[in-house]
Order: C-alpha cells, then sequence, then structure tokens
C-alpha cells in the first residue's frame, strides 16, 4: 500500500441516505499502470491486471506490482484509441486447467475486429495462447469493441461486443456480431442451445441484440440473472438484465442523441424491445460492473455497482429484485474515471482507474 | 472596408444560417432513412419533430461549425478571384471543399470515428458538401460589390 487516503465520515451526518456508503476509505494497492481495463483475482492472492495498451501485469499477493508483463500474448492486438487489450477472466476450473481468457481488438485501424483467446498462466508467461474467437464483420475505426466476458454456471461463456460506433444500424441485425451479447463454450464455438441456433437469418453465437457498447456484464449466482451495461451516446446510459433472444433497441430505441445534438430516433421504447432497467441521462459513461456480495460491506450486499468514466465516480444502483428502489454516487471524491468495479475475494470494493498513470485501488469500511 | 463590412458579414451570416439548416434536414432525413431501411415504421409526425428538434440541436452544432471554416474557405476564394472570374463558382466551391475539409478534420480530432452521422456514407458527405456549396454559392451572390480598390469584386 504506497497511498492511504481517509475519506470523510462528516458524510455520514451530513448525507443521512449516504451513511451506508460514506463510511470507507481507499487505499492504493498499485499505481503507474497505463490505462488499466480489467482485473482478475487469482486464489493464491495474486492478482491480473489488463491494461490497455497491450499489456497483462501480475501483483503479487503482497501488492507488488512486477515489473515485467506477462510474457505470450498475442502480437496483433491492435492498440489505438479505444482499442487495445480489454478483459481478463478466470477459467471456472482455473486451479487445474490454469486458463485464462483474454478479450483484445486484433486487427488494424481500417480492419479490425474483437479478438477472443486463451492460455495457460504460469510463471509470468500464458503458455499455449491461441485465439478461439474473432467477432465479424471487421470494422474501420477504433471505438465500440465491448470486450467484458462472464463465465455462466455451464461453464459458457458471454462476451459483449460493440456497434463499432460508424455501424449501429448492425445492431438490429443478429445476423452479424455488431452490438450484440455472444455466448460461446470455451472453445470459441456456438453451443447448441444458443437462441438462434437454428435460425439462418442470425448468427449461431449470438445471445442478444440491439445494444450499443456494453462495457460491464455479470452474472447473479442467486437468481441466475445477468446485468450488463452500456455506452448510450449522448444520454441513454442503460443497465439491462440480459435474457438470450431479446432485441435490447439499439438504435431504434434510446433516450440519448448524437454527440452533434443530432436525434437518432423518435422512440425510447417500442414493442418486441427490452426496455432498460436503469437509464442515465445525462450521460455518466459506465464501465465495469459489479453486484456486491463481499462481507466487509454488509449493507452494500445484493447492490450493484457500476464504474463511470465521464461521470467519474461509481454509480450504487439498490435492487430489490428486478426492480431498482434507489441510486447513489460513492466516490466522487477522487475525481479519476473508473474503468472497472470488481468485489475482491477479501470483500472490498476494488477499481481500476483509466488513465496513462492508472491504479487499482481498494475500498474498505473506514474502521 | 465600409462596404466589406456591410455587404460580406450578412452575406456570411446569411451563408453560414442556411448550411446550417440544409445540413440539418439533410442529418434529420438521413436517420430517418436509416430506421426505415430497419424495417420501423415513421409517422408524418416524426419526421416534423425530428427535422425541427434537429434544427435547434443539430443546426446549433453545424453554425458553429460552419462560420469558422466558411471564413477561412471565403478568403481563399477571395483572393482565388484574380485568377478565376467566375465568382458564384468559386464561392461554392470553397464552401463545399470547406465542408469537406472540416468533415474530416473533426473526425481526426474526436474520437469516434465519424463524428457526423450522416457522414458516414460519401453519399451524406456528398450532400453536406452541396448544401456548403448552396451556402457558398448564396454568399458570392450575396456579398458582390463594385468597388475598384477591393480584391473582393
Amino acid at each position: 500500500m504506497k497511498k492511504l487516503t481517509l475519506l470523510s465520515a462528516f458524510l455520514v451526518m451530513v448525507l443521512p441516505a449516504s451513511v451506508n456508503a460514506a463510511d470507507y476509505r481507499v487505499e492504493t494497492v498499485v499505481e503507474g499502470l497505463e490505462h488499466p481495463w480489467s482485473i482478475a483475482f487469482l486464489p493464491d492472492g495474486s492478482r491480473l491486471v489488463t491494461e490497455r495498451v497491450g499489456r497483462l501485469r501480475l501483483i503479487d499477493p503482497q501488492g507488488q506490482l512486477r515489473e515485467e508483463a506477462i510474457a505470450g500474448l498475442p502480437d496483433d492486438i491492435h492498440v489505438g484509441g479505444q482499442a487495445g487489450l480489454k478483459d481478463v477472466v478466470l477459467a471456472p476450473d482455473f486451479e487445474q486447467s490454469a486458463e485464462v481468457f483474454l478479450t483484445y481488438a486484433c486487427g488494424t485501424r481500417t480492419s479490425n475486429h474483437l479478438c477472443l483467446g486463451r492460455g495457460e498462466l504460469s510463471d509470468n508467461t500464458l503458455s499455449n495462447f491461441e485465439e478461439i474467437f474473432r467477432t465479424q464483420p471487421a470494422k474501420r475505426g477504433s471505438a465500440h469493441y465491448g470486450g467484458r466476458m462472464v463465465f455462466l454456471p455451464d461453464d459458457t461463456l458471454l462476451l459483449t461486443m460493440g456497434d463499432g460506433f460508424d455501424y449501429r444500424e448492425e445492431a438490429q441485425d443478429p445476423s452479424n456480431h455488431l452490438g450484440t451479447t455472444l455466448r460461446l463454450d470455451r472453445d470459441g464455438q456456438a453451443p447448441a442451445d444458443n437462441p438462434f441456433i437454428n435460425d439462418p437469418n442470425a448468427a449461431d453465437e449470438v445471445y442478444s441484440y440491439g445494444h450499443r457498447n456494453a462495457q460491464g456484464l455479470i452474472h447473479d449466482p442467486r437468481t441466475g440473472w445477468v446485468f450488463s451495461n452500456e455506452h448510450g451516446p449522448k444520454g441513454g446510459d442503460e443497465i439491462n438484465i440480459i435474457e438470450p433472444g431479446k432485441n435490447y433497441g439499439w438504435p431504434v430505441v434510446t433516450h440519448g442523441v448524437d454527440y452533434t445534438g443530432a436525434r437518432i430516433t423518435p422512440f425510447t421504447e417500442k414493442d418486441g424491445m427490452v426496455s432498460p432497467l436503469v437509464d442515465w441521462t445525462p450521460s455518466i459513461a459506465p464501465s465495469g460492473l459489479t453486484l456486491y456480495d463481499g462481507e466487509l460491506f454488509p449493507q452494500w450486499q445484493g447492490d450493484l455497482f457500476n464504474g463511470a468514466l465521464a461521470a467519474r465516480k461509481v454509480q450504487r444502483v439498490m435492487l430489490e429484485e428486478d426492480r431498482v428502489v434507489g441510486e447513489e454516487s460513492i466516490l466522487e471524491e477522487l475525481g479519476r474515471r473508473i474503468r472497472d468495479v470488481r468485489t475482491g475475494p477479501d470483500g472490498a470494493l476494488y477499481l481500476l482507474t483509466d488513465h496513462a498513470d492508472g491504479e487499482v485501488l481498494r475500498v474498505v469500511p473506514a474502521n | 472596408m465600409k462596404h466589406l463590412l456591410f455587404k460580406c458579414l450578412p452575406a456570411w451570416v446569411l451563408a453560414v444560417l442556411i448550411t446550417a439548416v440544409l445540413t440539418s434536414v439533410v442529418q434529420s432525413l438521413a436517420n430517418l432513412q436509416a430506421l426505415q431501411a430497419m424495417g420501423v415504421a415513421l409517422e408524418p409526425v416524426h419526421w416534423v419533430e425530428t427535422v425541427a428538434l434537429d434544427l435547434v440541436g443539430f443546426g446549433a452544432f453545424m453554425a458553429v461549425v460552419t462560420a469558422p471554416t466558411f471564413l477561412v474557405a471565403f478568403m481563399v476564394a477571395a483572393v482565388l478571384l484574380r485568377w478565376i472570374p467566375s465568382r458564384g463558382f468559386v464561392f461554392a466551391v470553397a464552401g463545399a471543399l470547406g465542408m469537406l475539409g472540416v468533415v474530416m478534420l473533426l473526425d481526426h480530432l474526436t474520437p469516434p470515428p465519424t463524428l457526423i452521422a450522416a457522414t458516414r456514407t460519401w453519399v451524406g458527405t456528398g450532400l453536406f458538401m452541396a448544401c456548403a456549396g448552396v451556402g457558398g454559392l448564396l454568399y458570392g451572390l450575396l456579398s458582390r460589390f463594385r468597388d475598384p480598390d477591393l480584391i473582393f469584386d
């Protein structure tokens, strides 16, 4: 721990509604990371962190960042703009298989994809790394890759893919991968029970479609629900509950407008299209997402914590079943772009800050 | 110089406004047409409402973008008038090329690959250039005056 930041407990008195959230402190676990994007917790207490610039780093159980990046990553990672190395997820049987899954932009600026690959982690090296899936079609420009992953209990993997920005209308066409949630097995193949597997007009891998750029994705083991957040344009950021075969509407329905102020659509809802659980207008630019299930903050259990890039905070969303009963902004005092939020195995809330001197932060109770 | 102010400034303002209005309508139609292409049924009210809202939102954005663009483009055009006497043609081309330039510049400077949705295609970009060409032509015609001391004649 290089830095310790105590946050004022007086907020507890000043803002009674924030009592539960204000009583924390933030510790810096590691700093000096270049645009960290995702974190995974290893069984031995180590942590893996991706840097968007194409590096995978190891933090040992004592909190020391290993200087050399992990070797063995693919050499065709496309870095630039929003492109680069994205998510890192451990296989559910990691202790036996040592398998690590990575998402990354691959290709060139004028022709690129989101790629999914896996390798075996040992001694600061990913060995036998192989690309197992590549989204189609190729797109131009380095924006809107999605790239977030989560394993489901049946050992299949959900993966978000953005609309590529210039290709937003493709999000309504499930015959391609743009603007979708994809479901794959561990070899990168479409499982036989995928929702569109027998539909000749849809890609076998598509699980849901009509998304813009989903960068938060979690599975709630208690209910089986899959939560995903996605960036809206100017306004219209969302959290959705993802169900197989459903259309989430983009760009036919949205609460946002183009960055230029142009109206994208007259519709904010439509039959046959799922409305969001949460809509944020103006935008907060949602990033990583976690469902808090740790022991350190009992009052937070069962709530969603959503990182915000533009709004530089974490948004707590309080749930009762599939209904939102309250929201609260926390950690605004950091003034940092939050790229990822995770519940650590120790019950702390872990944050990644999206800066050239990015950090891993750990949020724990003040006392 | 007084002539320059009284003739050129109103003509420039009008050219900017006309271009902003025309490009805004093109942008509205492009987005609505894209919805129709996805099978979305649109009522007349959707068209009217969208065009009207875009005039306020997107039109203002385009006015801000077009104003400095035309300033530079028309200054260059005024110099070119020494060699190319067709005033309307020169200012129309200057406006169109200025629009192309600023669209490319915005795409280069801003994070999205293509900032203005309608310019994702060459047809849309061409229509934006045509709108700016109309603005340029209008400027060329309205700012015409005869003063032997000025190169703008």
